[in-house]
């Protein structure tokens, strides 16, 4: 008997196996079907806590936070998107038309460093790996430049070329990526500590981060403007950073049962 | 000149002057000697009118007498005289760690100047009578028909007026030809602002001039080159100036913050058209003769931000002043403050933006005058959506999905991955690195730096020559040719041993190789139908 209940035991106390990606993606997708946005935002949020931090995954749940109309949830995802996938065209036409959703008429901010504009198109980490590749390149070329010297100078080329590309990547990766409002309307103040109102954001406007001191950050528009707000009402498009509950709409809890 | 006094047998000061006599202008050294005591800082020698006493370093000195140490510390001094006549310098108490030191008081007789340059002379200026909150320029001039060297200017103890902080005291330098001889004018403008209403005494200002002496026995530097030259240091004052300050008459305007000067506004808009919920930058700044350090912009309304009509977001505003040259050709002050302020119109049509105005004292009139600039009209358009600047919070919320349009469906199939970091890029730049690096391994660079073989044609074995030896030197040379294409060789440097890397044709090639090295060593001939066909076989392979 007590052998039967010590197996009985250890079948009971065995850790549940966590859910293989492709079957939490199938939960959310199913979810989606059957329009419960919220148990699909609960699964595609689980994917990325689990470490599948994707471009689609991405994409997808900007499309379910969309059509719960948490339209400042819905950008910061499609910009985590954008910035895993800088190239993908359904994308940046999604983020087109939410923005037509938001109170701020505001450009959205450029991302890449200002001396490596092909960056636009590449993420971070694709500039790195693509430039080592062709710095890899260029230092092989280099190596055998004495069996075949006509290799010499396309060799130097390729390797200035390609730490130039790796740099513009890290400098991308470790730039500030731009941020979204989450706030329902952000005063921006001239100065750190109060200062006059300089103007007003609202949930979903897209800006950079500057700097931050404390729970104030300072952000900056495309047109030059600045300003700064509580640091709390803002989220970063940083893809690897925890999804903010702030950007996803509030849920209804049911009333506990009457006593 | 000695004084002593000791108040305890183990503490005691003193105060000596080099030289009791001086001449105008002359500098001598006054020494405060501290034995056996410790004074808390340096210690002031006020000094009187017609005198200078300002403090150069201190040193420190011990010495035994009979089997006891003493401890004196110096303070060094340098007593110019400004002003014939004589002068008591003390006495003095000095609070130390041992009690009250007591100074006697020294006596300083000065004579008058001993004229050097006849053309020397310093003057200062400064307006009769002044505003309470007026900023004017103190000017000293020093003029001398002497190689001067180098002039220090100590402007002279602030009576009734503060040095004004805004700005900098600035010096200028010219000359001039005067009866044949060229004079040095050294100009010092120094900005001042008047306090105190009354009457003022300011005292005079001083200089300490260098100059080149002339030794007529020394030799003359050579081309011209003149090295460490003596010099002689002379003190130069100016003239005490009366100064009265009046206080500002009453009936000042609303509004007025203390401006005294002569000011002018000017407000330009960065547009005058401009969409509802669009910005407009006013270019608000206030010209004058006085620095406007800390002027704000007064706000429309109390609450400061909304009006009617319009909303304002004032910017911080920013302030200049610097020495510009005035109408008279001396310096004057130019001061200007700069406000930005934003519009931003909420609804269509002709908008009239009040401008501010800012109340000041004029000096020269003695009244008090308004500075002021015309409103501004602009013209507000309903096209929110066309304002080249963007608005802010103001845009009209459109109706969910009101063109009919949607975003782009979800995905389905995918290949979940997860996203690509640069963290471990640098790998891909092992192998190319590993390479390079080897090229430091003296076995592998040789093998990576080795030119390939030549890329010779191949002579043809149907044009060999008649002459025997000659057709054997040419065949030789085609076997070689053809074993250094196939090895990756030089054809000079091939040697039997290498044969074996040829496979199955080493041992055909090593027999070849041998009949070729006989014939030509022992003479003979070598079987050329052989030789063709392993040609031909190690060019087919």
């Amino acid at each position: 008997m007590s052998a039967l209940l010590a197996i009985w035991l250890s079948v009971t106390s065995l850790p549940t196996a966590a859910a293989a990606p492709e079957d939490r993606w199938a939960e959310a997708q199913g979810a989606a079907a059957r329009q419960d946005y919220a148990g699909a935002t609960d699964a595609y949020l689980a994917l990325l806590q689990e470490g599948v931090v994707d471009s689609d995954v991405y994409y997808n749940l900007g499309n379910v936070l969309y059509r719960q109309q948490a339209w400042a949830g819905a950008i910061l995802a499609w910009r985590r998107a954008a910035r895993l996938d800088p190239r993908d065209p359904d994308v940046e036409a999604n983020l087109v038309f939410a923005r037509r959703k938001l109170r701020d008429a505001t450009d959205p901010p450029r991302e890449a460093p200002w001396f490596a504009p092909w960056q636009e198109f590449l993420s971070p980490g694709e500039g790195q790996w693509l430039g080592m590749a062709i710095a890899g390149i260029g230092l092989a070329g280099l190596a055998i430049r004495r069996r075949w010297p006509a290799a010499a100078a396309p060799a130097a080329v390729a390797a200035a070329a390609g730490l130039i590309c790796w740099i513009g990547g890290a400098a991308d990766a470790q730039a500030p990526p731009g941020a979204v409002v989450l706030a329902a309307e952000a005063r921006l103040t001239s100065d750190l500590s109060g200062g006059v109102d300089l103007f007003t954001l609202h949930a979903g406007a897209e800006v950079r981060r500057l700097d931050q001191a404390g729970d104030r950050a300072l952000v900056g528009l495309p047109d030059g403007r600045r300003g700064w707000m509580d640091a709390a009402g803002l989220a970063a498009a940083d893809p690897f950073a925890p999804f903010p509950a702030d950007a996803l709409p509030p849920r209804v809890t049911p009333a506990p049962p009457p006593r | 000149m000695i004084g002593w006094v000791s108040v305890a047998a183990a503490a005691s000061a003193t105060m000596q002057a080099e030289r009791s006599e001086l001449s105008e202008g002359q500098t001598t050294a006054l020494q405060l000697i501290v034995t056996d005591g410790q004074v808390a800082g340096v210690p002031e020698i006020r000094a009187p009118e017609g005198l200078q006493i300002r403090y150069r370093a201190q040193s420190v000195q011990s010495y035994m007498v009979n089997f006891k140490t003493s401890t004196s510390v110096v303070y060094q001094y340098d007593l110019s005289a400004l002003r014939a006549g004589g002068y008591t310098v003390g006495p003095l108490t000095l609070q130390s760690s041992k009690g009250a030191l007591q100074v006697p008081a020294i006596r300083i007789e000065v004579r008058e100047r001993q004229a050097q340059g006849s053309l020397d002379r310093v003057t200062a200026a400064l307006p009769e009578t002044l505003w309470a909150g007026q900023v004017a320029v103190y000017r000293m001039q020093f003029q001398t028909d002497r190689n001067l060297v180098n002039a220090q200017w100590t402007p002279p103890d602030p009576v009734g007026v503060a040095p004004e902080p805004a700005l900098q005291p600035v010096t200028e330098e010219s000359r001039v030809v005067q009866d044949g001889k060229t004079v040095t004018i050294e100009d010092l403008y120094y900005p001042v602002r008047a306090q105190s209403p009354g009457r003022h005494t300011i005292p005079g200002g001083v200089l300490q001039g260098q100059f080149a002496v002339v030794n007529p026995k020394r030799r003359q530097p050579m081309f011209g080159l003149g090295g460490f030259g003596e010099v002689s240091a002379e003190i130069f004052s100016s003239q005490p100036i009366p100064v009265e300050i009046k206080a500002l008459p009453p009936g000042a305007p609303a509004g007025f913050a203390g401006l005294v000067g002569r000011f002018t506004l000017t407000a330009t808009p960065s547009a005058t058209t401009v969409a509802a919920g669009g910005t407009v930058t006013l270019d608000l700044r206030l010209k004058g003769d006085a620095p406007l350090s800390g002027l704000k912009l007064p706000p429309l309304e109390a609450d400061g931000s909304r009006v009617e009509g319009f909303r304002v977001y004032d910017d911080q505003p920013t302030w200049t002043a610097e020495w510009v040259k005035g109408a008279d050709g001396k310096a004057a002050i130019a001061a200007e403050a700069v406000f930005k302020r934003a519009i931003v119109p909420q609804s269509p049509g002709a908008l009239t933006v009040p401008l501010p105005s800012f109340a000041y004292f004029d000096p020269v009139d003695g009244a008090y005058r308004i500075a002021s600039a015309d409103p501004i009209t602009l013209q507000v358009t309903g096209d929110a959506g066309q304002a080249q600047v963007r608005s802010y919070g103001e845009a009209p919320i459109p109706p969910p999905d009101a063109t009919g349009e949607d975003i782009l469906p979800m995905r389905t199939q995918v290949r979940l991955a997860r996203a690509w970091t640069g963290e471990r890029a640098w790998w891909l730049l092992l192998p190319g690195a590993g390479l390079l690096l080897a090229q430091a391994i003296p076995g592998l660079r040789a093998r990576l730096s080795r030119p390939s073989a030549p890329a010779e044609e191949l002579p043809r074995l149907d044009r060999l020559p008649a002459d025997p030896e000659a057709r054997l030197a040419e065949l030789d040379r085609i076997l070689r040719l053809v074993l250094a294409r196939r090895l990756g060789r030089r054809p000079d440097e091939i040697q039997r041993e290498h044969l074996a890397a040829l496979g199955d044709l080493a041992e055909e090639a090593l027999e070849i190789y041998r009949a070729v090295e006989a014939a030509r060593y022992r003479g003979g001939g070598i079987d050329e139908d052989r030789l063709r066909r392993l040609v031909d076989a190690l060019g087919a392979r």
